[in-house]
């Protein structure tokens, strides 16, 4: 009987005109954003790797200097972009994707891209991502929103219980037809959007990756299914059903989530620029400053270097003081902007747990933070990348000081080095975190997707039980 | 007729829940953007407020030991610390003056490019710094967009002006009083149109009655070019969408397709047409690579550095009143003015790899432009992010004005440093006058959002009366 139900409700709902445009006209949107954003993956993939190409080729070429002269010339990095962003560019438009290293400070990624776009730019960008979680449910749901009320509404309803079908085995039924059929739709989508990996010759890890947004997307559209149902049963009438699942798309998918901005803004608060350069200047204060021989921070660390090493000046230290206070004060630094930017970091992620909390009110909010977690295009990455570019510039700057410690005299800043040495000096590469380690962090929207789709499905059951023929 | 209709309409959907439902919604949609917009304007006018604050003390304490170290009662550890110093108080290294962006009343209307552009500006001798909250957002609240104005007449009042007239006509088919009304003797268009007006009026009414208090509020007049441009903008909005249902309902489908059909036709007008409108614009005109900039900004520095020796020659040359040192002989004063001497120069090379990177960014924007035409979305958005001074031209003005009052400052301390003049009690009293807001004269605002707007509904007009006229006539 399960079967045959399924069975009637795919067919139902594979009769109606609307069905095969739809379809038709998502593929067709897929495949455009498909086209699009490879498009845009491959051109920003060539820039980077062009432009990271040049930074270095000018580090190396930068002609003879003193080594710390060469520390405040400093380099650029780039964000490098991963294989899924053209599924899904995340947060990547909104993230500075170039950062300067040099010598004392620890510097802001700068020039997002967004900053560049004229405005209308934000109400949306074409994307894989855009097509299934803005636009599948929307089509789940106006395949769904008719399957109970139509029945109720031309009487089938009545011959069916007449003949002994019990309400839950009419639900599962339609559950089940839905799940096939959209199961069957979705699966050339995902097909598709594997091209792009293919093409971009991704390794191993990213496939995994795209295999997990896969599996989020099923359940994510699994909840839709149970909600089109719920709602189609629970209004009884077609017209009431279309207003309901419209009106829940909408609040769902367009209203929640900018709501969940102002709550996450409101409730967990970032520092103003002025509050961050107050904070962050009052501890520089409060430790050496390589290029303050006055402070008096300065003067107990030389003391105690003095004493340490049984002289009265530092010129008779077995190292050249200048490189050896330059680097203290590199290290003091390093601790304070780090812990500013832990500050920040802690800030984020509250304001993430209150997007997460808010995905219980809408799973378009759980699954947009899935997505872009699982295509490294996420706010996690960006303060990867920004840490492994601090511990770079920390290493940079470290070999620098070092080699004017311990090869060059106490005041000489006219001695240089020159491109041998700048080529041998540590080069940058960043990759994401694998997948093995975000995996645990996917746990709780799991959960809580999963949440949904029992409550939805069990909400459906019941509006089902207390269907009454029209 | 018309009152007669509207006073009929007016009565049925009074009596409607559905009605009452949809008012409230337009309410709280307007009540939560104006709470939006007004915290995010807060917080900036706050953010800026603490830098010039901070300024303030800085300039009062600098002031009062430059005074201390005239009258010889304070010492400083050299001239890097010294107040009357031009070089320390100008800014190079450090020092500077800093000139903020305060917002407007008018940013309510649309927050736009606002939550990524500097809200202020350090200037220096050498160069100016953008400084601002947007280098502490969250990149996820940036992504998702404000909850403001722009947003909910673009993207949330059609669906009320469909939620209710999506049964426009055929609710009279489905309840069986079409027949009655068509037996009247008003003709049918004339009749469907007078239906449609009346919701329009009452939805008009309402959005107009909402938008009252959010001005007043805000601080906007609602006679200024801003509240007349906004007002023009929702009612057109209104109509538009109004004339969509319309059409929609006289193709003739039953109450759910008509809803359909509406909703279809929402989503590619105002949320598909601006997606696919954004990649055309991406694909047919790219923003040029940061990164390559970048990486030329940096060419171009080296160039500068291999070239310093010709060129200092030349600067020696045109100002023999200076003379020209050795590496060893030179102090710090000898530096700076080869610097500052040698800037308007390499300022002149460096705006010469700026520019080709702004005609591209400005192709893109006259890209953009053309495609407004394609959505009403795209229209108002453009449109309020004009009247609010928050689009991307207004912060090119901004930026351009900050750049003005760098070359005045700069200027100024650099004839000060140049003449070996110290910055004095009068002097102080001028940085106290130099201004610490950048405000661009409010320019004349184009009106390209709304004309667009006007030719959408006038297609849709158009499309409304010849579906009618072939319904009736069938």
């Amino acid at each position: 009987m399960l079967l045959t139900i399924a069975r009637h409700t795919i067919r139902g709902t594979v009769r109606e005109g609307r069905f095969r445009v739809l379809s038709i006209a998502l593929l067709l949107l897929f495949l455009c954003a498909l086209y699009g954003t490879y498009d845009y993956y491959a051109s920003l993939r060539t820039q980077h790797a062009q432009a990271s190409e040049m930074a270095r080729g000018q580090w190396e070429n930068q002609g003879d200097k003193n080594p710390h002269s060469a520390a405040h010339y400093g380099t650029y990095v780039f964000k490098p972009i991963f294989p899924l962003a053209y599924f899904d560019r995340g947060v990547d438009s909104y993230t500075g994707n170039t950062l300067f290293l040099e010598a004392h400070r620890s510097n802001q990624a700068k020039y997002a891209l967004a900053q560049d776009q004229v405005a209308t730019t934000r109400l949306g960008v074409l994307t894989p991502a855009f097509v299934l979680t803005l636009l599948f449910p929307l089509f789940i749901l106006t395949l769904g929103f008719g399957v109970a009320a139509t029945e109720r509404q031309n009487g089938n309803l009545r011959m069916m219980l007449a003949q002994g079908l019990r309400p839950a085995t009419l639900f599962w039924g339609n559950v089940l037809g839905l799940w096939a059929l959209v199961l069957l739709l979705v699966l050339p989508f995902f097909i598709l959007g594997g091209l792009g990996l293919v093409f971009a010759g991704a390794p191993g890890d990213y496939w995994w990756r795209y295999l997990f947004i896969c599996l989020f997307y099923v359940l994510y559209f699994g909840c839709f299914i149970h909600l089109a149902l719920l709602i189609s049963a629970w209004a009884g009438r077609v017209n009431t059903a279309l207003v309901g699942v419209l009106s829940l798309w909408v609040l769902v998918c367009l209203v929640m989530p900018r709501f969940t901005v102002d709550a996450a803004r409101q409730l967990a608060p970032t520092p103003s620029w002025q509050q961050y350069q107050m904070a962050l200047q009052k501890d520089l204060k409060e430790g050496v400053d390589g290029h303050d021989p006055a402070s008096v921070y300065t003067q107990r660390l030389k003391e105690q270097t003095l004493a340490e090493h049984g002289v009265d000046s530092v010129h008779q230290l077995p190292f050249n003081w200048d490189g050896f206070i330059m680097q203290k004060g590199e290290e003091h630094e390093t601790l304070v902007y780090e812990k500013q930017r832990q500050k920040l970091a802690e800030i984020y992620k509250r304001q993430l747990s209150i997007h997460q909390i808010m995905g219980f009110t809408s799973p378009y909010l759980l699954l947009k933070g899935v997505s872009e977690r699982l295509a490294a295009t996420d706010v996690a990455t960006y303060f990867s990348f920004l840490s492994a570019a601090e511990k770079y510039r920390i290493q940079l700057v470290g070999e620098l000081n070092g080699d004017l410690r311990d090869n060059f005299k106490y005041g000489d800043w006219d001695g240089t080095r020159g491109q041998e040495f700048y080529s041998n000096n540590s080069t940058f590469s960043f990759s994401p975190r694998p997948l093995t380690e975000i995996l645990p962090e996917l746990l709780s929207p799991f959960l809580v997707l999963l949440g949904w789709l029992v409550v939805t499905g069990l909400g459906g059951l019941f509006f089902y039980q207390r269907l009454r023929p029209f | 007729m018309y009152f007669l209709q509207l006073k009929f309409e007016l009565r049925r959907l009074a009596r409607s829940p559905l009605t009452w439902l949809l008012l409230l919604c337009l309410l709280v949609f307007f009540g939560f953007s104006f709470y939006s917009s007004s915290q995010h304007l807060h917080r900036k006018a706050e953010s800026v407020n603490a830098m010039l604050e901070a300024q303030q003390k800085e300039l009062t304490a600098q002031s009062l030991l430059a005074d201390s170290l005239r009258r010889g009662t304070a010492e400083v550890a050299g001239w890097w610390q010294d107040p009357t110093n031009p070089i320390v108080v100008g800014g190079i290294w450090r020092g500077g003056r800093v000139v903020v962006v305060p917002p407007q009343p008018n940013n309510y209307l649309a927050l736009g490019m606002q939550d990524l552009r500097p809200d202020a500006w350090l200037l220096r001798m050498t160069g100016k710094q953008a400084r601002g909250d947007v280098e502490f957002e969250n990149p996820v609240n940036l992504s998702f967009g404000a909850f403001d104005l722009a947003f909910v007449i673009a993207f949330l009042l059609p669906l009320l002006v469909i939620a209710l007239s999506f049964d426009l006509i055929s609710a009279e088919r489905e309840l069986g009083t079409l027949p009655m009304l068509r037996a009247q003797p008003v003709m049918g268009r004339k009749l469907f149109f007078a239906k449609a007006l009346a919701r329009f009026s009452l939805l008009a009414a309402a959005a107009l009655l909402a938008l009252l208090p959010f001005f007043l509020l805000a601080g906007v007049s609602p006679f200024s070019a801003a509240g007349l441009g906004t007002v023009v903008l929702v009612l057109l909005s209104l109509l538009l969408w109004f004339l969509v249902a319309l059409g929609i309902n006289l193709l003739g489908g039953n109450s759910a397709v008509n809803a359909l059909q509406c909703v279809g036709a929402w989503l590619i007008i105002a949320l598909l047409l601006p997606v696919l409108a954004n990649m055309l614009s991406e694909k047919l005109s790219p923003i040029p690579s940061r990164a390559a900039f970048l990486n030329s900004e940096r060419a171009t520095d080296k160039y500068l550095e291999e070239s310093r020796e010709d060129r200092l020659s030349a600067f020696y040359q045109q100002h023999p009143n200076y003379e020209r040192k050795s590496e060893e002989e030179q102090d710090w004063r000898d530096y700076y003015r080869e610097l500052l001497g040698l800037m308007p120069q390499e300022d002149a090379i460096r705006d010469s790899i700026n520019r080709p990177f702004d005609e591209q960014i400005a192709a893109q924007e006259a890209l953009s432009e053309k495609l407004l035409w394609l959505s009403p979305s795209l229209s108002i958005y453009a449109q309020l992010g004009v009247l609010a001074g928050t689009d991307r031209e207004a912060g090119q003005s901004l930026e351009a004005e900050a750049e003005q009052l760098r070359q005045r400052w700069s200027g100024w301390f650099t004839d000060l440093f140049m003449e070996e003049k110290a910055v004095d009690a009068s002097a102080y009293a001028a940085i106290a006058a130099f201004p610490s807001t950048v405000e661009t004269e409010p320019p004349s605002p184009s009106y390209r959002g709304v004309l667009g707007l006007l030719l959408q509904c006038l297609l849709a007009g158009a499309w409304c009366f010849w579906v009618a006229q072939r319904r009736m006539v069938q």
